[in-house]
């Protein structure tokens, strides 16, 4: 004990190693907390958001040129396919209206004034994604001037990807769904089961595999069937599109069952976003 | 424009780190696997194996540790870390580094591999990633091969930097 006082070297690593770790925790923990980012940090996070603007205006072109060719190729197949659904399409409005209205005149009746499936759509674009290996981060360009809060969940091509965990001024941070962040908040869930009953859980990624986990009964859920949010907890409304049922298998203590998802939200390369602002209950 | 070419380094480095988060986002869908984007590093350790004295470079590696760490993962001590580490560790070898581009572009690869086992080992450390063996392996492999890439594809571009415009030169280097 005594020769390690006595190594200067070996009692500077020592403080330098405590310090690196102390700073880590302060952070980890500031960002789970806090409700948005300190003022400098938001200075230069608005600054590095302009410049992945300017940046993303050549890149956009090239990657835009490059993806014209591609919807091309595809417009015939998409075409039919379209086509198709129009015919179905005319019915669906007619019915969804007179659905809505039944339904606004239903809560009036009750004095409700907002429920789980109330909220507001923000429409935004990614601008930049973490470069680092293990990080599922998106920055998009709306923020708390546009609206958007820590927590609300965001859309991109039909389905649920992730949750906003941090917001500036003009940006903020998307985590996906996909992250294995251990700490992350997590999707309550819901889904129709064979037997007509809901089931209930919440949303875990392993190696970037969705699942469905925390349920009970699940192994009543068929292949195909869709997964939304529950709306508890508190942070998301009720009802939006997390993905399919691809898969039922026991853990590896065959006690409970691990269902994969196959997400229906666009989780490898989502250009535009929709930030989901659940309505308060009064 | 004397001035600009002394901080032109700095802007250059401020650059590629936005860079590096467009093409995360613009790459990432024909990318196999994990990969890691770094060409920030890859710039700071090479302008630190070819301007060995120049201690300006820590703090520089430093501030923009600090900036990625706020834009990209929203807590810092990752790069803010890693960067100036990595570059004094890179200045501090490289007088025993033969001055050939093959060895020097290995030392290169090499810091950029140890970036990615001190992230995993925070990120492991604090709960903040899935810390699978699998999951480790398969993201070493390709940090390795992302990190050649990389290295092949810039390193010249940081050599020709390092030694036409070294970042805050000292009157003594000038002369």
């Amino acid at each position: 004990m005594k020769k390690f006082f006595q190594n200067k070297k070996i009692i500077t690593i020592f403080v330098i190693v405590v310090l690196i770790l102390s700073l880590l925790t302060v952070s980890v923990h500031a960002r789970q907390r806090r409700s948005g980012p300190l003022f400098v940090q938001k200075v230069g996070n608005e600054t590095m958001a302009i410049g992945s603007h300017l940046l993303n205006w050549p890149l956009a072109l090239i990657s835009g040129g490059a993806n014209s060719v591609h919807d091309i190729m595809q417009a015939e197949s998409e075409n039919d396919h379209l086509k198709k659904q129009v015919d179905s399409l005319a019915q669906t409005k007619a019915r969804n209206a007179s659905l809505e209205s039944e339904n606004a005149q239903l809560k009036k009746a009750l004095k409700l004034k907002s429920s789980l499936t109330d909220y507001h759509l923000i429409n935004g674009s990614v601008i930049s994604r973490s470069p680092e290996t293990w990080s599922d981060i998106l920055i998009i360009d709306r923020g708390s001037s546009s609206g958007v809060r820590k927590n609300m969940a965001v859309m991109s091509g039909g389905g649920v990807i992730g949750r906003i965990i941090e917001v500036d001024q003009t940006t903020a941070k998307v985590e996906l769904l996909t992250t294995s962040d251990k700490q992350a908040n997590r999707f309550a869930v819901q889904a129709k089961s064979s037997s007509v009953k809901m089931v209930h859980g919440v949303i875990s990624a392993t190696n970037g595999q969705l699942s469905f986990t925390q349920v009970n009964n699940g192994h009543k859920l068929k292949t195909g069937t869709k997964v939304y949010t529950s709306g508890m907890g508190g942070n998301s409304p009720q009802g939006l599109l997390i993905g399919k049922v691809s898969k039922t298998t026991k853990d590896s203590y065959g006690l409970s069952d691990v269902i994969t998802i196959k997400p229906a939200g666009e989780l490898t390369s989502p250009s535009v976003v929709t930030v989901v602002q659940r309505k308060e209950a009064d | 424009m004397t001035e600009v070419k002394r901080w032109l380094a700095a802007i250059i480095l401020l650059v590629v780190a936005i860079l590096s988060g467009s093409l995360a986002m613009f790459l990432h869908p024909v990318m196999w696997g994990r990969v890691s984007f770094g060409l920030t590093l890859i710039g700071l350790v090479t302008l630190a194996l070819y301007d060995e004295d120049n201690y300006n470079l820590l703090w520089l590696a430093g501030l923009l540790g600090l900036i990625c760490d706020w834009f990209y993962l929203g807590f810092v001590g990752v790069c803010l870390v890693a960067f100036p580490a990595l570059t004094f560790l890179a200045q501090k070898i490289a007088r025993y580094v033969p001055e050939l581009a093959l060895p020097k572009m290995i030392v290169v690869v090499l810091m950029y591999l140890l970036q990615y086992l001190y992230l995993f080992l925070v990120l492991a450390m604090f709960n903040l990633s899935d810390t699978g063996r699998s999951a480790f392996w398969q993201g070493l492999g390709s940090s390795l091969l992302s990190g050649i890439v990389w290295t092949v594809l810039t390193f010249w571009a940081w050599r020709k930097l390092a030694q036409n415009f070294p970042f805050l030169p000292s009157q003594a280097d000038l002369y």
